[in-house]
This record gives structure tokens, C-alpha cells and sequence, in this order.
């Protein structure tokens, strides 16, 4: 039998086989939309748990970061929504000094600039006290050698630091839970974003469960606690 | 034979759907392999931390007598290497404006690059290291012992182990010294330092050690350290027990100290010392004596790389 004579044969059915056909065919298509579609909103909550859990990792390394170089004396205020501290930039131990006028080997995130840091002079006798940072610069001198990664620095100062085993060189920053986003402030400057918009609503600085340490508190059960001795017995006062 | 024209969409459908599983798979793998990379990354700068405040909290423990040439006034470093498991681990210690500056650096092994540092501040020991407390009852620039005075050190006596008086002088008077008398040299003085524990309490007050730059009376019952830059008088009737440092000493009749007297003067005993080696090691101990702390007003220094 040859295959004309099979065609001729099976004549009349080709309308009901594409009508299958096209039914079929829209069932699987609009099976496999419903999985596609299923799968971008997986992969779009995916997406945003990922951004989110950044988000929170970002806002407990910043805090931590900072929190670890701080003390109690150094958290100016707290709150729900804002933390105001001395953000320390950087270290200096003095190896000259006629003055006002120190040499130190200094060792930072970054190097001081007079408009924005003071400085903390930190030795016996100089509980919490803090003076203008005037001028600072890099200068050598015959006594200071520096150790690998110190720099030499003169630092003008509005007073004499006294006795120093350290000048800690400090901006005056806030940080702030707003609009879902860690933010920072220094002085009177805009709230800078640290994080994208992401942290869960009801994110706050709340006290710790032993009333010792602030934590911050990022979404029900998710807990961050800073070093609890940065805040330490003054958690209630803070964050009563 | 027949053969099959009919073009299909299997194929391809299979393939698509192969594609979109592998997709999902390899999308939760690489989330999985991420998830872990960035927890270990965590694990290992907590360790990297640890091991560097650790180094910075123990570098001047216990305290030594190289420990006590930084303090010295000049800048030398005392580095030491230690490994803490697999991390290489340096702390160096330098003096600062009477204060120890304690850096630690760890850091992983090549070919890792993760570093953390620690930075601490300490208060050195008001005594250097092997300073001998309780020699004797008495060690003064001169002594004179009134008629009903005993200065005393048993032999024999577990917490007895020194003479009754360490004197540069021989001393006067009808009093009894009994454990004997020998000679002291004006450096191995422990009043010399008054100076440098007069600094310490200020820097670090506690509770039953009393300083004073200039003369003191102590009248009643009493115990633990004193210092004073001048005379030091015990009153008729008062017991001391502990340790006394002073520039000069007068102890009146019927009081009575159980411990040991240091001073750079002269000392005047009407009443009566009993040397007891146990008391004086435990009220250096309570006061850490001979043990660096950590600068109360703030131990710990921000750390930058």
C-alpha cells in the first residue's frame, strides 16, 4: 500500500486532531505559565530573603564593628530607633610633644581631619575628657619611629592632652533604624544608608535579655546582641 | 515500511523542563555553597578575633621582671610569638605615659589573608617582679626600740621566714628584737618605691588600701596596705595588721602590727611588730601587688589594622 493510499484513507479527521491539538497544546502552555510564574515568585522572595538576610548581616557587622571599640562612657544616648556614640577612627601613641603640639604613630581607618574629629586622650587622670582636634598632618621626628602599618602625625590640639598613653581620634556619629535602612549621621550631615531598604518593620535597639547589653532587634526572633560592654550598667538609663 | 512524518514537541518540552529543574538545582546549590562560604568566613574572623583579645589580655601575665624595663620609661617592644591552633599569633608590649600598651595581632597561615587585632591597656604593678615583702618585721634607715618594745620574728614559725629588724644602721634603744638583725641595702628598699605606689592608688583606688602623700595616723583596729610619703604613727592601743610603707614610722605603746613595716627613715617602736610572712603575701595578693591590671578607666583600646 503506498502512502497516498493511507492519506486517502484516514480522510476527514485532520480538523478534530488539531482541535486536540491546539487544546492540548494550551493546557500544557498554560501549565507550564503557572509553573513559570510560580517560579519567578519563588525566586523574587528568594531574591528579596537573600537582600534581606544582607541587610541584617551589614547592620550587625557595622554595630558590632563599632560596638566593640567603644565603652560605656562613649554611647552619648540611645533609643528605639537611634544610637548616638564616639565612632573611633583611629589611635595614636604620643612620642613628642611641645604643648599643644603632639607626635604620634598612628594607626586608623582613616587619618584625622579637623572638621570633623576630637580627640580622647586616654591616661591617668583623663576620665572621658575630649579636646578639639586643630590641625593634623604628617610630620617625622627624631623620636618617633614607626612600627609596619603606624604613620608619623603632628596633631595641633586646642589644649595640652596631658599625660597621654594614647590619643583616640573620634567623629561624634548617630546611627538610626528609619525607612527599613540602617542609616548613620555624622554631626549635622545627612542620614547616610548603610544598608539597603530591607530590615523588617519593627526593627529597634532594645535592651538584652539580661538588661546589661543593647541589641538590635531586626525582625521577631531575629536577635543581634552588641558586646554588652558597651553599654553595660548604664542599659537602664539608655533604654529604660 | 512506514515511516513517521508528524513533527513533535516532546523533545523540546522535555528539554525545557530539564533545563528549568536544573536551574532550581544548581540556584539552591550555589545559595547552599554561599550560605556555607560566608559562615565559615565568619567562623574563622571570630577566631581570628578571639585569639588576638586573648593575646592582648594574657601578654603581660604573669608579670615579669623584663616586663618591668618597659616600664622603665623608654619605648622597647617585647614581642611574642605564640600559635593558637592553626593561627600565628604576635603581641608586643610598650610603655606610655606609665601605662602598657598591649598590641596582639593573629592572623591565619598562608595562603589565607584574615587578620584581627586587639589593642589593651594596662597599669604595671606598683612592686616589680621578685620584690621581697616581708624580709623582716621592721626595714628602715634606722631604728630605735623604747624600753617595753618587741619587735619580733619566730624561727620556726611556718609564716616566719625573715629577721625581726633590716636595718642600715644598728639600731638603739633597751627594746627587744628577737629573730635577729641584719644589714639593708638602700636599694633593695621596698620604701623607695613609696613614689610609684602613691601613683598606682591614685590611678587605682581600692578598698582597704590607704595612700597618703604626706603623714598619716591610724588609730583602732585595722588591715590591709598603707602608704604614706611621710611618718606613719600608730596611735597607743591600735592594731595593725597588713602591710606599712612609709617615709618614717612611730609606733606608740601598746599598739601592736602583725605583717611588715618598709620605710626609708627612721622608725620608732614603743609598741610591738610581729613579722607574719602569710599576712603580708595575702594582703599583696588582695591587692595585686605584684600584678598588672588591666587601666580601669578603659582596658580596652579600639584596634585598627
Amino acid at each position: 500500500m503506498t502512502s497516498r493510499r493511507v492519506w486517502a484513507a484516514r480522510g476527514g479527521t485532520t480538523l478534530a486532531e488539531l482541535l486536540v491539538a491546539v487544546a492540548l497544546t494550551s493546557l500544557l502552555g498554560a501549565v507550564l505559565c503557572g509553573v513559570l510564574v510560580a517560579q519567578l515568585r519563588v525566586a523574587s522572595s528568594l531574591r528579596e530573603q537573600v537582600h534581606s538576610a544582607d541587610a541584617v548581616r551589614v547592620a550587625a557587622a557595622v554595630l558590632q564593628g563599632e560596638a566593640r571599640r567603644i565603652t560605656a562612657d562613649d554611647v552619648r544616648a540611645a533609643s528605639a530607633d537611634s544610637l548616638a556614640v564616639r565612632a573611633f577612627r583611629g589611635a595614636g601613641l604620643p612620642c613628642a610633644g611641645l604643648e599643644t603640639t603632639t607626635w604620634v604613630r598612628y594607626r586608623g581607618d582613616r587619618l584625622p581631619e579637623p572638621a570633623k574629629d576630637s580627640v580622647a586622650p586616654v591616661g591617668p587622670g583623663l576620665h572621658g575628657r575630649a579636646v578639639a582636634l586643630l590641625d593634623a598632618r604628617p610630620a617625622a621626628h627624631a623620636d618617633c619611629s614607626p612600627a609596619p602599618g603606624e604613620r608619623v602625625l603632628q596633631l595641633r590640639l586646642a589644649e595640652e592632652p596631658g599625660a597621654a598613653a594614647v590619643l583616640l581620634v573620634f567623629e561624634s556619629g548617630r546611627y538610626y533604624l528609619s525607612s527599613r535602612a540602617l542609616r548613620y549621621r555624622l554631626g549635622a550631615e545627612g542620614r547616610q544608608p548603610l544598608t539597603a531598604e530591607l530590615l523588617l518593620p519593627g526593627s529597634r535597639f532594645a535592651p538584652s535579655p539580661d538588661r546589661l547589653g543593647i541589641q538590635l532587634e531586626t525582625r521577631a526572633g531575629g536577635r543581634t546582641e552588641l558586646p554588652a560592654w558597651y553599654a553595660g550598667t548604664r542599659t537602664e538609663e539608655l533604654l529604660p | 515500511m512506514m515511516k513517521s512524518r508528524r513533527p513533535g514537541a516532546a523533545l523540546i518540552l522535555a528539554c525545557l523542563f530539564l533545563f528549568v529543574v536544573d536551574a532550581i538545582v544548581l540556584a539552591t546549590l550555589y545559595m547552599a555553597v554561599m550560605e556555607r562560604r560566608l559562615a565559615a568566613n565568619a567562623s574563622a574572623a571570630l577566631r581570628l578575633r578571639l585569639a588576638a583579645e586573648s593575646a592582648a589580655a594574657t601578654a603581660v601575665l604573669p608579670w615579669t621582671a623584663q616586663l618591668d624595663s618597659v616600664a622603665a620609661g623608654e619605648r622597647p617592644r617585647l614581642d611574642r610569638m605564640e600559635a593558637a591552633g592553626d593561627l600565628l599569633v604576635q603581641a608586643s608590649t610598650e610603655a606610655s605615659a606609665g601605662l602598657l600598651v598591649v598590641r596582639a595581632v593573629a592572623a591565619e597561615p598562608p595562603p589565607g589573608a584574615g587578620r584581627a587585632a586587639a589593642m589593651t591597656l594596662w597599669l604595671p604593678p606598683p612592686l616589680p617582679a621578685g620584690t621581697d615583702l616581708a624580709p623582716a618585721a621592721v626595714s628602715a634607715g634606722s631604728a630605735h626600740l623604747d624600753g617595753g618594745a618587741r619587735v619580733e620574728a619566730v624561727p620556726g614559725d611556718s609564716c616566719t621566714d625573715g629577721f625581726a629588724l633590716h636595718l642600715a644602721t644598728a639600731y638603739t634603744g633597751d627594746g627587744s628584737a628577737t629573730g635577729g638583725v641584719a644589714p639593708l641595702a638602700e636599694d633593695a628598699s621596698v620604701a623607695r618605691l613609696v613614689p610609684r605606689l602613691l601613683a598606682w592608688a591614685e590611678a587605682n583606688a581600692r578598698p582597704g588600701f590607704v595612700a597618703a602623700a604626706g603623714d598619716l595616723h591610724l588609730n583602732g583596729m585595722a588591715d590591709g596596705v598603707v602608704v604614706a610619703g611621710g611618718t606613719v604613727t600608730l596611735d597607743a592601743g591600735s592594731a595593725f595588721s597588713g602591710i606599712l610603707i612609709a617615709g618614717a614610722v612611730v609606733i606608740h605603746e601598746d599598739a601592736a602590727v602583725r605583717g611588715a613595716i618598709h620605710v626609708t627613715g627612721h622608725a620608732h617602736v614603743a609598741g610591738s611588730v610581729l613579722l607574719d610572712a602569710c599576712t603580708v603575701r595575702s594582703m599583696a595578693a588582695r591587692h595585686r601587688l605584684s600584678r598588672a591590671m588591666p587601666f580601669p578607666a578603659r582596658p580596652s583600646l579600639p584596634a585598627f589594622q
